[in-house]
């Protein structure tokens, strides 16, 4: 390292760090841009933001600003260049620098004079720390993008209703916020979650962002969760019967699994949990095949005998033809100890195979795979279990066949083992998705206890207080998630006779049942609501008189 | 170190001894000095009376060297200037040396002559040397040509060709002397005393100036802002000026660039440093670009000169010599 290069050093540090306070302004003020851009678009009801997330951005430009002004490299020849040109040294460092000592008779001498004008040169005096337009435009953008984002935000800028209705909104946001985050923001949700599910998650994300901004009535806030909570209620009726279907199949190809393995070991009849037969029984058939042998042995000698005989030609008629009988006779003997022969091997053979069999058995049973697959199924089992209790959930017979053909093919797929693994790979996985049901219910009951949902044959159109009648305080809260319950409430339809079902939370809403107002407390002024509602002809002539006897019974 | 000392003292002691004769005029002085230092002949454009002979007479006597002087006319042919065979009484014939054949040659209205005169009198410039009845005859050294041009009286005049102005190393525009120095000029060349220069160098010396300017180093940055001032007088291609691209009908030559390059290491050695600042070039330029751009109508028409179009050009290429540091 040459004297200039060792002295340009502290002045690389200091352009690093002048840099540094220079990116801090740059960054800080495209970031603020950005934030301007974002909270415009969140004061229009394009886009969602918090303050944070604005603040994060002017920081992550101002800290990337930083980073690069620190890490960008300064090159020597530029730096004796720039210091040149700050310090007014008529090029003589860009020339020492750029020149080595043995730069011809006035190499040194350039060496020393750019060394002693070096001489007193401070750093910090030649790279001043300033603040420029890029330090102005950072605070100004800043300030215009948190006036937009408070345009938007602050209550203080609203009407005593706006305000109320606002913070009402806020309230519901939270509250599927916090659905959300229970039910979708999960490790294991965010995983297994199906295309399907990750669209709906979406939906609701912005649904709860619009109700953070209040960006909508309460009035199109129900409405809104209405339609969410009804197509959740169409994923999980989706999910339920994909699950059912996931479950059938893998039950089949278990028992399909077990049988190809008995029938790869030519066991086709026996039982799959008894397919090894016993020692004494090996051994049994041992001494049968041993005996059968023995007699065979000596039959064939009595029968060479015989033969010998009866090829001697001084036998009389009467003699041959004794000795011909008793040689049939042999010869059926014979017969009947070759098939105990041969049905003594079948056996031993049958026995050697159905050990085989049972080997694979043992494979698979202590398979970890195949322990997953068994819990996993039991797990899906209860889950279908409930789907199953809802009659638009059961498969019908068109999908049933439809299944047995693919066992049929799976069949003739999974008489090797590898083809068995790779199967109990896709069923896990299969399972896997299934799985998700659980947490769709979760998320469904959740809505569901934000907004009333129309079950079949509803008026719809959000109308939700049309149907009244009978309350059914039927369903229980869900456990650990507070006392507020959800009641059924069935009654005769306006036009229609199709009964109805809603689900309906008490007033004032609450999400996630995680506090309630006694019932008690909200009834009268509920009912003053509906007098009032009366009075001023906003419900309909023929439904007064049920409104008014709902209030009534209420009150008994 | 001691060297560049010398270099600057025997520098100011010659320039003090001409000015002792020459009142004012002083950037006039440094450009023929430094013309001298670097090798290159000098045009002086000026109307009649300013003092152009007496400086290169004054130079001479400073420098103890040789002085002739040639007044062009339109009569003149080239072995006026390059001398010629004569026959001698041996019956043989002999060179005759010309004019040209000393250290320090004034060629007064150089644009009166015909192009043959003045093609045979550039030609030794550029040569330094002259070939007569196929013989070269090498010309003193040092050897420095300061031809004069009077702007006006254009009648019957040559004007010196682009590529003979080429070879001239410096233009020089000698003004006229302010209400000072023309009261000094009259008050010395009218009373009894007359102040004659004292010779303060000689001819090895201004050999060693020369062979020491060549040694002062010069920085790429500075080299290649040198190279954007020459390239900015084109009209046309990478790194031409507006200006250039609007007035001029051609820019400089690349001997133009040469000339900058050695008039700024004198600069840099007579400003008291060892290397060539981007100052130093700036000093230097418009003395060596002025005669190497061709004006087109437009600049004409527009009253624009060479100096101010240059100004222009400085403007532009200092615009984009920024700071490499940007902080």
């Amino acid at each position: 390292m040459s004297e200039i290069t060792r002295r340009l050093s502290p002045f690389s540090r200091r352009v690093r760090l002048v840099r540094a306070w220079r990116g801090i302004a740059i960054g800080a003020s495209v970031g603020a841009l950005s934030a301007v851009v974002w909270s415009a678009l969140d004061l229009a009801g394009v886009a969602y933001t918090e303050a944070r997330y604005l603040v994060a951005l002017v920081t992550a430009g101002a800290l990337l600003g930083a980073l690069v002004g620190i890490f960008r490299q300064v090159p020597t020849n530029s730096l004796a260049q720039s210091i040149d040109r700050r310090a007014r040294l008529e090029d003589r460092l860009s020339s020492a620098s750029d020149q080595g000592l043995d730069a011809g008779s006035f190499g040194e001498a350039l060496h020393e004079d750019a060394d002693q004008r070096m001489t007193g040169l401070k750093p910090n005096l030649v790279y001043p720390i300033k603040v420029d337009r890029w330090h102005g435009g950072a605070v100004a953008l800043s300030a215009v993008a948190a006036a937009i984002f408070l345009l938007g935000n602050t209550p203080f800028l609203m009407g005593a209703d706006a305000r109320k209705t606002r913070e009402e909104l806020k309230k519901e946001g939270e509250a599927v916020k916090r659905i959300e985050r229970e039910n979708l923001e999960t490790p294991e949700a965010k995983k297994d979650m199906s295309e399907a599910e990750k669209k709906l998650a979406d939906e609701l994300r912005k649904f709860q962002h619009d109700l953070e901004k209040a960006r909508m009535s309460k009035e199109e806030s129900m409405q809104r969760a209405n339609e969410l909570a009804k197509k959740e209620q169409d994923l999980l009726k989706q999910t339920a019967k994909e699950t059912q279907k996931n479950l059938n199949t893998a039950k089949e190809a278990m028992d399909q699994m077990k049988k190809a393995a008995l029938e790869k070991a030519g066991l086709q009849n026996m039982d799959p949990e008894q397919a090894q037969a016993s020692p004494e029984e090996q051994k049994e058939a041992e001494q049968r095949l041993e005996t059968a042998k023995a007699q065979a042995a000596a039959l064939q000698m009595q029968l060479d005998a015989l033969n010998k005989k009866l090829a001697d030609p001084k036998l009389t008629p009467e003699e041959k033809k004794a000795l011909e009988e008793q040689k049939k006779s042999l010869e059926k003997q014979l017969s009947d100890a070759k098939d105990s022969i041969a049905k003594a091997k079948k056996d031993l053979e049958a026995m050697a195979l159905s050990k085989e069999a049972a080997d694979i058995m043992r494979r698979m049973k202590n398979d970890p795979l195949y322990k997953e697959l068994q819990e996993m199924a039991k797990k899906m089992a209860q889950d279908a279990d409930a789907a199953s209790k809802d009659p638009r959930q059961q498969i019908s017979d068109e999908e049933r066949k439809a299944m047995q053909a693919e066992f049929k093919k799976l069949l003739e797929q999974l008489k090797d083992d590898a083809a068995l693994k790779e199967y109990m790979k896709e069923m896990l996985e299969a399972m896997k998705h299934g799985a998700s049901m659980g947490r769709m219910k979760k998320m469904c009951l959740g809505l569901s206890a934000l907004v009333p949902i129309p079950g079949n044959g509803s008026p719809g159109n959000g109308v939700m207080m049309q149907d009244i009648g009978k309350v059914n305080h039927s369903q229980k809260a869900l456990p650990g998630e507070g006392s507020t319950t959800t009641s059924v409430i069935t009654g005769a339809k306006r036009e229609t006779v199709a009964p109805q079902a809603y689900v309906e939370i008490k007033a004032p809403t609450t999400i996630g049942t995680r506090s309630a107002v006694p019932y008690v407390k909200v009834l009268p002024s509920y009912r003053k609501k509906a007098e009032a509602a009366l009075d001023h002809q906003e419900i309909p002539k023929d439904q007064e008189k049920r409104v008014k006897e709902y209030f009534e019974s209420l009150g008994h | 170190m001691e060297e560049a000392i010398w270099f600057r003292e025997t520098f100011e002691a010659v320039r003090t001894e001409v000015k002792k004769a020459i009142v004012g005029q002083a950037d006039i002085v440094e450009g023929v000095l430094v013309g001298l230092a670097a090798s290159g002949h000098v045009l002086l454009e000026g109307m009649p009376g300013l003092g152009k002979t007496l400086l290169v007479k004054s130079l001479s006597q400073a420098l103890s060297l040789d002085f002739r002087r040639i007044q062009f006319t339109p009569d003149m042919m080239p072995a006026d200037v390059t001398g010629t065979n004569v026959l001698n009484e041996m019956r043989a014939f002999e060179f005759r040396k010309g004019p040209i054949f000393a250290n320090l040659v004034l060629a007064d209205e150089i644009n009166r002559a015909t192009p043959k005169t003045q093609s045979a009198m550039l030609e030794a410039m550029q040569e330094r040397g002259v070939t007569v009845g196929g013989h070269r005859y090498e010309l003193a050294e040092p050897f420095l040509v300061m031809a004069t041009q009077n702007p006006i009286e254009q009648e019957g005049t040559y004007p010196l060709p682009e590529a003979q102005l080429d070879r001239f190393f410096f233009k020089l525009i000698v003004p006229y002397p302010t209400k000072a120095d023309l009261a000094e000029v009259v008050g010395r060349t009218t009373g009894e005393s007359v102040v004659e220069p004292k010779a303060v160098a000689h001819a090895t010396d201004v050999i060693r100036m020369r062979a020491l300017v060549r040694q002062v180093p010069v920085a790429h940055n500075v080299l290649d802002y040198g190279l954007s001032l020459v390239v900015a007088t084109h009209p046309e291609g990478e790194g031409s000026s507006p200006t250039a691209q609007r007035y001029c009908r051609y820019g400089s030559s690349p001997r133009g660039a040469q000339s900058l390059i050695t008039a700024g290491k004198v600069y840099a050695l007579l400003n008291g440093r060892f290397n060539v600042s981007k100052g130093d070039l700036k000093q230097a330029a418009k003395a060596v670009l002025r005669h190497r751009i061709l004006l087109n109508f437009e600049a004409e028409a527009d009253g624009m000169t060479p100096d101010k179009i240059l100004d222009e050009i400085f403007t532009f290429v200092d615009s984009n010599d920024r700071d490499p540091i940007k902080v």
